[in-house]
C-alpha cells in the first residue's frame, strides 16, 4: 500500500479538529498499524472494550488484507482511514473505558501520547466555555472571518469532500458543530441570517444549532446557547 | 476537479454578449474546492457565482449590496429554478444564460431609477425568510 495521502485524508476526515497532532504524529498512526499486524493489539479485544457495535472496527478488520497486502484503489485506502480514524477518535472520546485505552496504551505508546497531549491542550471544564467561538457561514465569509478571529473553521481538502456521500458530508459537518455544542461554544455568523440561501449547508447549520436550542442573539449576529 | 476553461465557456454568452468581464476566479482546493466567480460590467450590475460545500448559486450586486438572483427575478416577475447540488459547470451555464436571456429586466431592475426600489423589494423577501425561520424555532 502506498497511498498514504488517501490514508491521511481517510483520517483527516474523521478526526476533525479535536486531534489534529494526531495527523502531525505518522509514527503514533504507524505504532498502531504494526501493533495490529504483529497481534499485539487485538482487533477482537479492542472490539470488547469499546463495544460489538462499533462499525469501524469490523470494517479496519475485514479489509486489513485488501489494504495492506492487496492492490487497493485510492477510495479504499481513504475508506480505511476513515474508519481507522473513527476507532482513534472513539478511543480518545473516552469509549471502551480504561480498558481501551490501556490497550491503546501498551501496544501503541506513542499514539496514546499524543492523545493524552490532545486531552492537556484542550481539557474541557468550566474554565474554558466562555472562550469557545466557531465561525459559520457561507464561502468565502465564514473563513475569512475565521483567519480574523484566529479560530478553526469547518474544513474538508477537496479530494475527501468530493468522495463522500451526501449523508456523510453532513455527517462531518455535524460533528464538527457537535463538538463544539459540548463545550456549549457561541456560533458567530459571518453571514447574516437573511443572506443565507436556502438548501445550503449553512442553513442547515443553523437550522440544527436551533434544533439544539441555540437562538439568534440580540444584535443577530451570533447563535447562542439558550440561558447563558 | 475544477477548471477555468468549463467555467469560461459557461460564462461566454455574458462575456461575448453583454459584455461582462471576468475579474475573479479564486478556487480554494484547501476549502472543499469552494470558488467566488465575480464578473463586473461598466454602467451595470455585478454577478457573482459562489460555490460553497458542492453547492452552486449565483447573486447579484449593486454597489456593496448583493441579492440572490432567484429574489431579484421575482422581484421582476420572473422565476428560475434549478438544483444547486449538481454539477458547478453545468449550473454556471445555466444561471449564465437566464441571465443572457432577462437581462433587460435585470438591468432595468437594478439601473439607477430603480435599483433602491428593487434592493428593498429583494430585503422584504430576505426578511420573510428570516421571520420563518425564527418562527419555525420559536
Amino acid at each position: 500500500m502506498c497511498q498514504w495521502d488517501d490514508l491521511a485524508l481517510g483520517l483527516k476526515t474523521s478526526v476533525g479538529d479535536t486531534l489534529q497532532d494526531l495527523l502531525n504524529s505518522p509514527q503514533a498512526i504507524l505504532d498502531l498499524i504494526r501493533a495490529i499486524e504483529s497481534g499485539q493489539l487485538s482487533l477482537k479485544d479492542l472490539g470488547q472494550a469499546l463495544g460489538s457495535g462499533l462499525e469501524p472496527l469490523k470494517y479496519i478488520a475485514q479489509n486489513w488484507n485488501r489494504v495492506w497486502i492487496g492492490n487497493p484503489t485510492d477510495l479504499e485506502v481513504y475508506e480505511y482511514g476513515r474508519n481507522l480514524g473513527s476507532v482513534i477518535q472513539a478511543v480518545a472520546g473516552g469509549a471502551g473505558g480504561a480498558a481501551a485505552a490501556k490497550m491503546v496504551s501498551k501496544a501503541a505508546p506513542r499514539l496514546a501520547k499524543v492523545l493524552r497531549s490532545t486531552e492537556n491542550v484542550a481539557p474541557e471544564g468550566p474554565s474554558n466555555l466562555a472562550k469557545e467561538t466557531r465561525v459559520i457561514a457561507h464561502h468565502p465569509e465564514y473563513i475569512n472571518l475565521s483567519k480574523e478571529l484566529g479560530v478553526r473553521p469547518f474544513d474538508i481538502p477537496t479530494n475527501a469532500w468530493n468522495k463522500m456521500t451526501p449523508t456523510e458530508q453532513w455527517a462531518a459537518n455535524q460533528k464538527f458543530l457537535d463538538r463544539a455544542i459540548a463545550k456549549e461554544a457561541e456560533f458567530v455568523l459571518a453571514t447574516p441570517l437573511k443572506e443565507m440561501r436556502k438548501g445550503t449547508f449553512f442553513e442547515k447549520e443553523v437550522k440544527y444549532l436551533m434544533s439544539k436550542g441555540y437562538k439568534l442573539s440580540s444584535d443577530g449576529s451570533k447563535l447562542i446557547k439558550q440561558g447563558r | 476537479m475544477f477548471s477555468e476553461e468549463c467555467v469560461r465557456a459557461a460564462l461566454n454568452d455574458l462575456v461575448q454578449y453583454h459584455e461582462f468581464e471576468i475579474r475573479v476566479i479564486q478556487y480554494s482546493e484547501e476549502h472543499f474546492g469552494n470558488f467566488v466567480i465575480e464578473l463586473v460590467k461598466r454602467d451595470s450590475f455585478k454577478v457573482r457565482f459562489i460555490r460553497d460545500r458542492g453547492q452552486t448559486w449565483c447573486e447579484l450586486g449593486c454597489g456593496s449590496d448583493w441579492m440572490q438572483l432567484e429574489d431579484v427575478l421575482e422581484v421582476v416577475g420572473a422565476s428560475f429554478e434549478y438544483n444547486q447540488n449538481e454539477d458547478y459547470c453545468q449550473n454556471i451555464k445555466l444561471i449564465s444564460s437566464t441571465i443572457y436571456h432577462e437581462f433587460k429586466l435585470l438591468d432595468k431592475a437594478l439601473d439607477v431609477n430603480n435599483r433602491a426600489d428593487t434592493i428593498t423589494k429583494a430585503g422584504q423577501i430576505k426578511q420573510k425568510r428570516v421571520e420563518e425561520l425564527l418562527t419555525e424555532f420559536k
